[in-house]
């Protein structure tokens, strides 16, 4: 019996020439990963039970977003631009639901009605936006123009879940794994779907186990009690690497440490609404001292706001503005914030004070406070205010700041993602007016919003975000930062890909 | 003098027995000096940000190494100092001044008064002090201001339930009765004669609860509600040199080490005041009863 | 006699009632005096984007939040009663079921480490009295002053470097089985342990200065012996009693080194609720903690009046209580 099995193992390694067998057996064991912090305990998150904020590879969108950020197709076969604001998707017939139901249009519609009803739907999508033309096919067409819609359908919350079922409760859906039990605050665990339609994870089962603490969830890692952790803190990365049976693998940039201005912060927040003082601020920033000593060389110096690969070729377009403390000095000069010494500058009896607010879970303190020292070499008082998720956010939606730290991530393959969303004044977020950039902006994102043409969409994106960074200076991009993961050197196959939200795990297994 | 008579004199001054008392004693006035000196001593600024010698290891320009944004860790240690003490000082006041106000007034004046203010302590006693000062804390929103705000609404209580017990069996003692029948009005006897017969009391139960005090400031501090950056409290920076636990434990220890020693001077003391004024109290027999002998060997040994 | 008990203890509940209703009125208000708006924190939680000014206004006539002070307390206070602590503002789950649910795990924690104090605390305690003023006495003592005064939150990161990365005894941090419990329990004991050697050698102390210890002894009866039989079972009176006492202090304990180890539990809820400022969460939680931590004490004074009728006396004049 033993022989038989051997051999027939033997046999299908032999055979299997389709690049990914090797001498894989047939189960490569259980992993389990450190995540950060359980984010389904919020209503918003839990009807996306393990979609995001946390993908744990069971459900799968129509598209896919490549490590690069490009588009593939996953679900949808093909799709095409209709007119009208409209796009028509064809979807695969061979996949299935975990409870063996074929893939069908019925379900994407399910899909994302459950996101227009929950509100967590970021396309413009109304009730009669989506409608099934038959069972493989099906149309959308959000409320407002949109054509980055094709972008935005790679996104995990469209994450396709088998119509009728309760997402909540049990995630049904056609990734390689399939959901096996979630305990709020504890763990997720999912297990291989053995009918996959693609190629089969080579994972039985891979628990996410919910461990806040960077530096606890280090210490399971080193303790033996996790096989892989995410998001390892910057000053534990050095002691992980010199740690015997620990491998620390570090993706692409698909974030960045982006500074907020409030162009038109409400009084008194009002300093920052003068072009000459938001230049001398990025003039004053030492960004490659921030890369290289604060941020231990995990990070990479960026002008863009957000990945530049999202840009394609153009986001060489935007330069940046260079570190020089001289030129930050003469320009708050010439505004009028005149020094006395090496105090704090003044005009018109008021201090040059900026409010800098920032939520310290989401920011390193050391960042802000790297910030803080720098402005103080030109003259610029910072108050750090470190808030919670609720107090941050009225301070952002009143305009009751001066300068806002955050590292927005780019899960999607839309160029103006990020652009649309903070900076425009089409948009619905209540923070948005506060840091409008300006009328040329605006018309350059709408056209790229407007654009077919992903290359085009690209382009008017790119010269939108030169304007907000180069030339009103209403963002200033101080590091790109990488999802840094350290995992068992017995951990084999992991490829980071930029975005959390698209890591794939069914080429991942655990060499004994 | 030897800085073995400087101790016995500092002990002498807070009327302790107890080498240990006296030790913690002596750690606490060093504090204080610290915490009052912090700006004129002759350290670097606690806040100055050197990216370039970031996490040094100690040297002769910094005794304790420095942080992982390159500040001087003594001198941070210094200044938590002056955080930590300063709130527990103000906190203690203010929790003083209210817990024997009410204390006092119940008891004086008794019936409805009493009855509607001790329920009141019992509302505040029957919640944990922790629990109920993170809760405090944390709506308030980080600060020094919500820190005191935490720390006052939770201590009063106990002061006043102490006080208004001691009042009542004031109230009956014969040269009370006296005072006032000689026409003495409520506040002057209040002020006059009773008061000064509970301060004692309350001077104890305030040293012996500044241990739990400090340890509050560092647990509020190190879940993120203390003081904010770039200032240094105890709590935050433990909490600041978690990632650094296994590259730089030197950063957790000394301010761990500071708030580890600064609440046992004060569970110390306390239980030297305890013995000292107040024999009848449980925990008492951590002085020890035997001979002078033992006490000299000890003191000269400790100091 | 069980006329005089059962008076007594209807008494002593009946004297509860006043402070719970404070407590309720606390938990309400402390919630509501708290800055921002309720309604939109909770629609901001469900919706993850900062909501417009009129939904804002119209959940807040939904939620009741445009009534006066008195009637909303009175409403939450009707359904509080009713076990219905209302609907958590971020994740839309009931309140009290969230605090039934994430009770058992910081009970177990706060159990398991009073009977870990007890193990540790209470022999240490007659040993210090037994061999008092000597060198272990006093180590004993310089051990127990250490314990008591670390911080929970120092000493959890030190056991989980040396026991759980160095010696790879326990895991690090999580909730599951008991060794996921071990070094949580071990680091909220080692206070409670320190507290109780120092009560148990106090009171082992006063008894053995007692007359019939010493005739015991004068008796020839071994030292050992006269320890266990006749001063232990009168020395451990105030121990226990202290046990009850103390339990409020463990949960507030707890909250911390639930936080340490990443362990699921009231505490993780907590410090959750007010990072989201969900409201009726943290009302209801004070409301909750409040009401096991009297009823615990109301358990202890009756047993304790069972066991001992003195107390009775003492009790029925002032309402006891520790400060946790």
């Amino acid at each position: 019996m033993k022989v038989f099995i051997a051999v027939s193992l033997f046999t299908v390694a032999a055979c299997g020439n389709d690049g990914n067998s090797g001498a894989m057996p047939a189960a490569a064991g259980s992993l389990v990963i450190g995540a950060g912090a359980d984010e389904f305990g919020l209503k918003v998150n839990r009807e996306r039970l393990g979609r995001y904020p946390l993908n744990a590879g069971i459900c799968e969108p129509m598209l896919r977003l490549t490590p690069g950020f490009d588009l593939e197709p996953l679900l949808a076969r093909a799709w095409e631009y209709r007119d009208d604001n409209t796009y028509r998707f064809s979807l695969l017939t061979t996949p299935r639901f975990h409870d063996g139901r074929p893939l069908d249009a019925a379900s994407v519609k399910f899909t994302l009605d459950q996101g227009i009803r929950d509100r967590t739907q970021y396309s413009f999508l109304d009730d009669s936006s989506v409608r099934v033309v038959d069972d493989s096919t099906l149309d959308i067409r959000p409320a407002k123009p949109n054509l980055r819609l094709l972008d935005q359908m790679a996104h995990l919350s469209y994450g396709t879940i088998a119509s009728g079922t309760k997402a909540r409760d049990n995630p049904v859906c056609t990734g390689p794994f399939r959901f096996s039990e979630y305990v709020p605050r504890s763990h997720l665990s999912v297990e291989r779907n053995n009918a996959y339609w693609g190629d089969k994870a080579k994972l039985s089962r891979l628990t996410f186990r919910f461990i806040p603490d960077d530096n606890t969830r280090a210490l399971a890692l080193k303790a033996g009690n996790v096989d892989l952790i995410f998001d390892v803190n910057r000053s534990i990365v050095a002691n992980l690497k010199e740690t015997a049976g620990i491998t620390v693998v570090v993706s692409p940039p698909g974030a960045v440490v982006l500074m907020y201005i409030a162009t038109r912060g409400t009084a008194p927040h009002t300093a920052m609404s003068d072009p000459l003082v938001r230049r001398a601020v990025a003039h004053a920033l030492d960004r490659r001292s921030l890369v290289r000593d604060v941020m231990e060389g995990y990070a990479t110096e960026i002008a863009t706001v957000n990945p530049p690969s999202v840009l394609g070729d153009f986001a060489a377009m935007i330069k940046g503005i260079p570190y020089d403390p001289a030129r930050a000095r003469y320009l708050l000069d010439s505004a009028g914030w005149k020094s006395v010494g090496r105090g704090t500058r003044r005009r018109g009896g008021r201090n040059l004070t900026l409010t800098l607010i920032s939520q310290p879970g989401a920011v390193d303190r050391s960042i802000t406070q790297y910030v803080q020292a720098q402005l103080g070499e030109v003259g610029i008082e910072t108050r750090i205010e470190d808030l919670d998720p609720a107090g941050y956010a009225s301070r952002l939606n009143s305009g009751k700041f001066d300068i806002d730290i955050e590292v927005p991530n780019q899960n999607d393959a839309n160029p103006a993602f990020l652009l649309a969303l903070r900076w425009y004044s089409k948009s619905n977020v209540r923070s948005a007016p506060f840091m409008l950039a300006g009328q040329r902006f605006d018309s350059l994102v709408d056209r790229s919003l407007a654009s077919i043409d992903r290359g085009e969409a690209q382009k008017a994106a790119a010269e939108a975000m030169r304007v907000l960074v180069d030339e009103e200076v209403a963002a200033i991009p101080l590091a790109g930062i990488s999802r840094i993961y350290a995992m068992s050197s017995r951990v084999k196959g992991f490829v980071p890909h930029p975005s959390r939200l698209n890591q794939r795990w069914s080429g991942v297994w655990i060499d004994r | 003098m030897r800085p073995v008579d400087a101790v016995a004199r500092i002990g002498s001054v807070l009327r302790l027995r107890d080498p240990l008392a006296i030790a913690g004693g002596s750690l606490i006035v060093m504090l204080a000096i610290v915490a009052v000196a912090a700006p004129v001593l002759p350290l670097s600024d606690p806040n100055t940000i050197d990216a370039i010698h970031r996490l040094d290891t100690p040297s002769v320009a910094h005794p304790f190494g420095t942080d992982n944004l390159g500040r001087d860790v003594l001198s941070r240690l210094a200044w938590g100092a002056r955080w930590s003490m300063g709130t527990v000082a103000v906190a203690t006041v203010l929790i003083m001044s209210i817990g024997v106000a009410v204390g006092t007034i119940a008891g004086y004046f008794g019936g409805i008064v009493d009855d509607l203010l001790m329920r009141l302590v019992d509302v505040f006693l029957a919640l944990p002090s922790l629990l109920l000062a993170l809760a405090i804390g944390g709506l308030l929103g980080p600060g020094f201001t919500s820190v005191l705000m935490a720390l006052v609404c939770v201590w009063w209580a106990s002061y006043a339930r102490m006080v208004r017990g001691l009042v009542v069996a004031l109230r009956s003692h014969e040269y009370l009765v006296a005072a006032r029948s000689l026409g003495g009005s409520d506040l002057h006897v209040l002020v006059r004669h009773v008061l000064p017969n509970v301060m004692p009391s309350v001077a104890v139960l305030a040293t012996i609860e500044m241990g739990d005090l400090v340890l509050a400031v560092a647990a509020l501090g190190f879940l993120g509600i203390g003081v904010q950056a770039p200032n240094a409290e105890w709590g935050s920076m433990v909490s600041d040199a978690r990632p650094f636990l296994l590259s730089a434990p030197r950063l957790a220890f000394w301010p761990g080490l500071a708030i580890t020693l600064t609440v046992m001077a004060f569970n110390v003391v306390g239980d030297g005041f305890r013995d000292r004024f107040d024999p009848r109290t449980p925990g008492r027999p951590f002085v020890p009863k035997s001979g002078s002998r033992t006490r000299v060997a000890q003191a000269s040994s400790d100091a | 006699m069980s006329v005089m008990v059962g008076g007594y203890v209807s008494r002593r509940i009946l004297s509860v009632l006043p402070v719970w209703l404070g407590l309720s009125l606390l938990a309400f208000s402390l919630s509501n005096l708290a800055p921002g708006d309720p309604a939109e924190v909770m629609l901001r939680q469900q919706t993850g984007e900062p909501p417009g000014a009129a939904e804002v206004a119209l959940l807040r006539q939904e939620m009741g939040l445009d009534q006066p002070f008195p009637i909303r307390y009175g409403r939450w206070l009707a359904d509080a009663l009713r076990g219905d602590l209302g609907e958590s503002y971020s994740t839309g789950n009931p309140v009290a079921r969230t605090l039934i649910m994430n009770l058992p795990p910081t009970l177990e924690l706060a159990l398991s480490s009073l009977i870990l104090a007890i193990i540790l605390g209470v022999p240490l305690g007659v040993v210090g009295a037994a061999r008092n003023g000597t060198v272990i006495d006093h180590s004993l003592r310089f051990v127990s002053l250490v314990g008591a005064s670390i911080p929970a939150f120092v000493l959890g990161y030190l056991l989980i470097l040396f026991l759980a990365v160095n010696l790879r005894l326990f895991p690090v941090s999580g909730s599951g089985g008991w060794m996921y419990l071990a070094l949580p329990a071990m680091t909220l004991a080692l206070a409670e342990s320190a507290a109780l050697a120092r009560l148990t050698r106090s009171s082992m102390m006063a008894v053995l200065r007692e007359d019939y210890v010493r005739t015991a002894r004068a008796k020839g009866l071994r030292s050992a012996s006269v320890l266990t039989r006749h001063a232990l079972r009168n020395a451990l009176n105030p121990v226990v009693t202290l046990l009850g006492l103390r339990f409020g202090r463990l949960l507030g304990g707890a909250v911390i080194v639930e936080i340490v180890f990443s362990r699921a539990g009231l505490g993780t809820v907590m410090i959750d609720a007010i990072r989201d400022r969900d409201y009726s969460m943290i009302q209801g939680f004070i409301l909750f903690i409040g009401s096991v931590f009297v009823a615990s004490n109301l358990i202890v004074d009756v047993v304790y009046s069972r066991l001992d009728p003195r107390v009775r006396l003492d009790s029925e004049k002032e309402y006891r209580s520790a400060p946790g």
